[in-house]
């Protein structure tokens, strides 16, 4: 493979099993699969849109990425580079081009230090430079999301919800990583606040061409931001591919399912619809079910759900879906769900 | 409109008019929520819609009496022929176990983690509605059932904590629900859940509303599901109503810059890929909203004016309400 179609982050059969420990000796007394077996690649440049309920394993996927956890099994390279087998100075090396984002812009910023400290702070840990220095990068970054330098000595909490996220990209893009995970990045946000930080990793994603792992669980958003979308459920990626394909014409019936629950602001499309609403609630992690992970609450589910695993058939554009609808029973052979089955299940 | 009440009846179920909400400071009182007037008919749902911070939940407390000492509500919330601001918090509570009833945003803090579930559900019903312990377990058995947890019997005997998140917002809508009350105000039900729960409890919600024929005022700032369930929408900002509307008005032709600054910042309304459109600035804290309109500093229409005449929330087209001065003027697209 040469270096040009090479992947910027490539991660195959991803796992992490955390024990559960009880009681005071602390006894490991059952296992959760948090990520089970999850592989996708992130190109140069690329925004993929990671989506899926809440417990589903985006979180610790991306933990995982970035060595903040260390995984089971599976690997994980960045340009080429075994993340897991690396260390010292490339450890660092590698750490600087990425970068993470969190959810909560309230909690994910020490509140005793000033914006200079927190976005200054990579360069003190990472290059040794004086304190002029690092504040004329700390007032290049806050142009780049759109802040004045008037607030390089203010603290976050002087800071609105948007602000802060503002902030927190700011320090990301400090150490000019090439890419940057972004958990929930808006969900904690107001409406009118959320188009504005989507914009911003619109405009980095052009301007300097950083690739974000964009986590959500709203559709809607990651859909409009992303190139492609990965679909996780219970610690599985069921369906990958082009955003606009797997929104428009999804494969997995998971996909199909999430995706007709988003409410849409038009009451007339509201009143038309019909929706597919889930049937119970999602299965324990401590105790997934067997065979297909979703066939517990699937509208499609056959004989052969209940007992095997189905393995990834490829859709178009290089996606691929995970169910047996695609390999058995009706053969869809990686077609969308609602044109194939339309005329049989009504 | 639902078709339980003929458009145009002439007695609302609840009718709020003028209510202000004042909390006490070190040295002045801050004015959250302001003059703030709407009503509802029996079967109907209304949305509340608006930032965070801009007086939504102050508003629906203020109705059920729920305020800290430290807070002063004048106004008047008329609700079937009875004035709820200033009534006795005895009454006040007898009417919001029967007639009102409330559902917070965090199931886990509003269950009592000490108690089974059963047995919160049915005191909920004897406290309001008396009988025997039996008789009020089998109906909270059935209003399990109602709420789609499979095996209510077996259920009743569980704490809180064994239930999912979903399972417990369905728990406190049977909680709710218990009683029959006419009124179900709902504060942000769904905002913490995954988006298919979330249609699981909007679907229930619609079907119980239509079984019960009771009203709705549900909080929430997702536009979505406000044209998912609403009939109509009170918008808020900076502690006012800016705008009410029926709902296929309100989405098609929003009267306030406010609304649809909203609406437009919504992906829907522009191509894929492309950056979405904004609504320039912050909301401001109470203690620091602008003179004039509160909106000035943040819309595209400001003129010299709005900058010191506060607007009036004027009556439009029949049924419509709208708080700015330039209304009759400007023609407000929203993209499709
Ligand atoms: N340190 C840990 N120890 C034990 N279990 C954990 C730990 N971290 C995560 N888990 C479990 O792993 C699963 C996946 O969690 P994760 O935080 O990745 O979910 P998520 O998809 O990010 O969810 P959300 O949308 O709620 O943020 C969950 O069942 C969670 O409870
Ligand atoms: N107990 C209280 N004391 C003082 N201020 C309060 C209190 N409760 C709410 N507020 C303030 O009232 C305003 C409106 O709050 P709220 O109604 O909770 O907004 P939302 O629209 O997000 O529900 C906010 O500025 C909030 O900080
Ligand atoms: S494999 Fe079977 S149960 Fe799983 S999603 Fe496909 S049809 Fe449903
Ligand atoms: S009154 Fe003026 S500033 Fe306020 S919304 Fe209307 S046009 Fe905008
Ligand atoms: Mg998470
Ligand atoms: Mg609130």
């Amino acid at each position: 493979m040469t270096a040009e179609d090479q992947p910027l982050l490539r991660v195959r059969g991803l796992e992490k099993v955390f024990p559960v420990k009880k009681g005071i000796m602390r006894r490991t007394v059952a296992q959760v699969r948090a990520v089970d077996g999850v592989s996708f690649d992130v190109g140069k440049g690329e925004i993929l849109g990671l989506v899926g309920e809440s417990g589903s394993g985006k979180s610790t996927t991306g933990r995982l990425i970035l060595r903040l956890i260390e995984p089971t099994a599976g690997s994980v390279e960045l340009e080429g580079q075994d993340v897991r087998a690396l260390r010292g100075e490339e450890l660092r090396k590698t750490r600087r081009d990425m970068q993470m984002v969190f959810q909560d812009p309230y909690s994910s910023l020490d509140p005793l230090a000033t914006v200079a400290d927190v976005v200054g702070e990579p360069f003190q840990v990472h290059f040794k430079m004086t304190r002029k220095e690092r504040d004329n990068k700390v007032v290049e970054l806050l142009e780049q999301v759109g802040m004045g330098s008037h607030h390089l000595r203010r603290f976050p909490a002087a800071f609105s919800g948007g602000q802060r996220q503002r902030i927190a990209v700011a320090r990301a893009l400090a150490l000019e990583p090439k890419l940057i995970i972004a958990d929930e990045p808006v969900s904690a946000l107001d409406m009118s606040t959320q188009s504005q930080v989507v914009n911003l990793l619109l405009d980095l994603q052009e301007r300097l061409g950083v690739a974000f792992l964009f986590i959500a669980h709203d559709l809607s958003i990651v859909h409009h931001a992303s190139r492609r979308i990965a679909v996780m459920y219970l610690g599985a990626i069921v369906e990958v591919g082009d955003a606009e394909e797997v929104y428009a014409r999804p494969r997995h019936p998971y996909s199909e399912a999430l995706i007709s629950a988003i409410p849409v602001p038009d009451p007339q499309a509201e009143r038309d619809r019909t929706r597919i609403v889930l049937k119970g609630d999602p299965p324990s992690p401590l105790n997934p079910p067997s065979g297909c992970r979703y066939h517990t609450r699937c509208a499609y589910a056959m004989e052969i759900c209940n007992t095997v695993d189905p393995e990834p058939t490829p859709t178009v554009n290089g996606g691929t879906v995970s169910c047996h609808l695609h390999t058995s029973g009706p053969m869809l052979n990686g077609r969308p769900i609602s044109q194939s089955l339309r005329n049989t299940s009504g | 409109m639902t078709d339980v009440t003929p458009p145009g009846d002439p007695a609302p179920l609840l009718s709020v008019t003028d209510l202000s909400v004042g909390f006490k400071g070190h040295t002045e009182t801050v004015t959250v929520v302001d003059h703030v007037s709407f009503s509802l008919r029996a079967g109907e749902t209304l949305g509340i819609v608006g930032e965070s911070g801009s007086g939504k939940t102050v508003s629906s407390l203020a109705l059920l009496g729920l305020l800290p000492a430290s807070a002063r509500v004048t106004g008047s919330a008329k609700f079937d022929g009875r004035e709820l601001v200033g009534m006795p918090p005895r009454k006040l509570r007898d009417v919001r176990g029967n007639d009102i009833s409330v559902i917070f945003q965090e199931p886990m803090t509003s269950l009592d983690p000490a108690f089974t579930v059963g047995n919160q559900l049915s005191e909920a019903y004897r406290n309001h509605r008396g009988g025997s312990r039996r008789k009020a377990l089998d109906r909270a058995a059935e209003m399990l059932r109602l709420v789609g947890i499979p095996e209510p019997q077996r259920r009743l005997g569980e704490y809180p904590h064994s239930f999912s998140g979903g399972m417990r917002q369905r728990v406190m809508i049977a909680m709710a629900l218990i009683c029959s009350p006419k009124l179900l105000i709902a504060d942000e039900p769904t905002t913490a859940l995954d988006v298919t729960i979330q249609s699981q409890i909007l679907e229930l919600l619609k079907s119980l509303q239509a079984e019960l024929g009771m009203a709705m005022i549900f909080v929430t700032h997702d536009l979505g599901v406000v044209a998912s369930v609403c009939d109509a929408v009170s918008v808020m900002y900076a502690g006012q109503v800016i705008e009410e509307s029926p709902i296929d008005e309100f989405f098609s032709h929003p009267l306030h810059p406010y609304s649809a600054g909203l609406l437009d910042s919504m992906p829907q309304s522009v191509a894929k890929g492309e950056r979405l459109r904004m609504i320039a600035g912050t909301v401001p804290p109470p203690s620091r909203f602008p003179v004039g309109c509160r909106f000035h500093p943040r819309c595209k229409y400001v003129v010299e004016a709005c900058t010191t005449t506060p607007p009036e929330l004027d009556s439009v087209e029949g049924d419509r309400k709208v708080r700015c001065i330039r209304h009759a003027e400007l023609t407000l697209e929203v993209a499709k």
